[in-house]
């Protein structure tokens, strides 16, 4: 008995030493956050590989039509697919925290904090885009892809990200509503040559460009910390008076049965995407839909004289299980 | 210094074939569909319900079906040897192998379960440094717990084949 109590404790021992090694390494060798990006090769807009076709590029008019102004009864529908089970996509129910909404200028706020390397994210983008589009107006969003290493899904921009670069963070997007303000935070890492990368919510305060983008991002560190969060994760987002930490979708396609790099979404063009999105025809499309209601849902509580979207039935009905 | 002869070269693979009577064969099967599944669960719990790994599959089954030898291995030691050699560590080597392989793959964008290490002391910056790493070496950490596997498998096959550590027969009469 004692010799199988040694040899167990010699085995737990080696590991513990190899792993506190490895957690030492990053404690006492690696210095500070935000440096931690694997790939540091710039690799110039000629080269861009025909996978990352066009990144970084403005939608075009047409391409913007296909999340501004559409049909509320798109919402409804996906929310009621949603209700009844009927969305084969992974579309989250039940996981928002509760924290006091964010009043700027006499309006709530969404704040995304998100990282442009990150494959969660970019599958709820087009999701998020939705959602705000029932509230206000975008006159520009970017065409997106995740990181190389986190299945190259592909997805929107908020802002003109910086893709190449080893680090750093893009604040803004071009977004308007007289509804609710919208705060887009992005982590920048190098997309086509690297991996996932991710920062602290400190380092995205430490680089806001002025006292507006630091309030916002102090206000979700704080947030994060009340509602017991040390190491807030990508996709961490307010809405409203709900707070997510992480995505509440996992969309890979018109079913979730093909995982990982042969995911749909792992080879989707933007055309493809939007053609779907719009065309509203497909699981792709119902399954964004559906995600955007749980985004919505979680907002409209926290508006004052809402739109015509926080009266729908499915809304309605989704605002006490978000 | 002395080089392991041919003959003891073959003597763990010969141990090797005399463990994996039908019997153990089955317990392999079957360790490792349990391996494999609770690798799943912690993935999918990490994700949203949703198998979402960005460990390449062979590797994957590489270190479950080490980690499975591994737990077949230790079975066959306490029910045939003196010793109990093998029964466990090995046992012990394998499962946490397979969960640490769970907490890894887990890894990146998602909300990992690395996270919770806030809880436990480890500051944001720390945890998620950690997490990036993991997430972009996920693949060669994998190799090296395969690896480390084979490793412990072939020690033991070695400590196996000592005429010390077998039970002897009883002759019936």
């Amino acid at each position: 008995m004692r010799h199988a109590i040694t040899k167990v404790a010699s085995v737990l021992i080696v590991l513990v030493l190899v792993l506190g090694g490895v957690a030492g390494y990053f404690v006492l060798v690696r210095p500070g956050m935000g440096t931690t990006a694997v790939a540091t090769s710039k690799i110039s807009a000629s080269s861009i590989p025909a996978t990352y076709a066009g990144i970084g590029d403005p939608f075009t008019s047409s391409e913007l039509a296909s999340i501004n102004g559409q049909p509320l009864s798109n919402y409804q529908t996906a929310g009621e697919m949603l209700l009844n089970g009927s969305i084969a996509n992974t579309v989250a129910l039940g996981r928002a925290n509760h924290y006091q909404p964010l009043v700027v200028n006499g309006k709530p706020s969404v704040v995304v904090l998100q990282a442009i390397s990150c494959s969660d994210c970019a599958m709820n983008r087009w999701a998020q885009a939705l959602s705000l589009a029932a509230f206000g107006n975008f006159t520009a969003l970017y065409v997106g892809y995740s990181a190389s290493g986190t299945n190259h899904v592909t997805t929107l921009y908020w802002g003109q990200d910086n893709y190449t670069a080893a680090q750093g963070v893009t604040f803004g997007s071009s977004y308007a509503s007289k509804y609710l303000n919208f705060y887009a935070v992005d982590y920048d890492s190098p997309v086509i040559t690297g991996g996932f990368q991710w920062t602290t919510l400190a380092y995205l305060a430490q680089h806001a460009p002025n006292s507006t983008w630091q309030a916002v991002t102090a206000f979700m560190e704080n947030a994060s910390n009340a509602l017991g969060n040390k190491a807030p994760p990508t996709d961490t987002q307010l809405w409203g008076s709900s707070v997510w930490f992480g995505g509440i979708a996992v969309i890979l396609g018109n079913s979730t049965s093909v995982t990982g790099t042969a995911a749909p979404v792992s080879h989707l063009s933007h055309e493809s995407a939007l053609a779907q999105i719009s065309g509203f025809s497909d699981q792709y499309a119902w399954s964004n839909y559906a995600a955007a209601d749980v985004y919505i849902a979680g907002v409209c509580p926290s508006l004052t004289g809402p739109p015509p979207v926080c009266s729908l039935p499915a809304i309605v009905s989704l605002e006490g299980r978000v | 210094m002395n080089f392991p002869t041919r003959q003891t070269m073959a003597l763990p693979v010969r141990t090797l074939a005399s463990i994996y009577k039908p019997r153990y064969v089955v317990l392999n099967i079957a360790a490792f569909v349990v391996y494999y599944y609770a690798y799943l669960e912690l993935i999918a719990y990490q994700n949203l319900g949703v198998f979402l790994s960005n460990v390449s599959e062979g590797l994957l089954y590489a270190l479950v079906f080490t980690s499975s030898m591994l737990l077949t291995i230790a079975v066959y030691s306490i029910r045939n040897t003196r010793n109990n050699r093998a029964s466990v560590s090995a046992t012990t080597l394998g499962t946490v192998a397979t969960l640490f392989g769970g907490v890894i793959g887990g890894c990146g964008c998602s909300v990992p379960v690395i996270s919770s290490l806030a809880l436990v002391g480890l500051s944001a910056s720390e945890v998620v440094s950690l997490n990036n790493f993991l997430a972009d070496y996920q693949n060669e950490i994998f190799g090296l717990m395969v690896v480390a596997n084979l490793a412990v498998i072939f020690f033991y096959l070695f400590r196996l084949s000592s005429a010390s550590c077998r039970i002897p027969k009883v002759a019936s009469t």
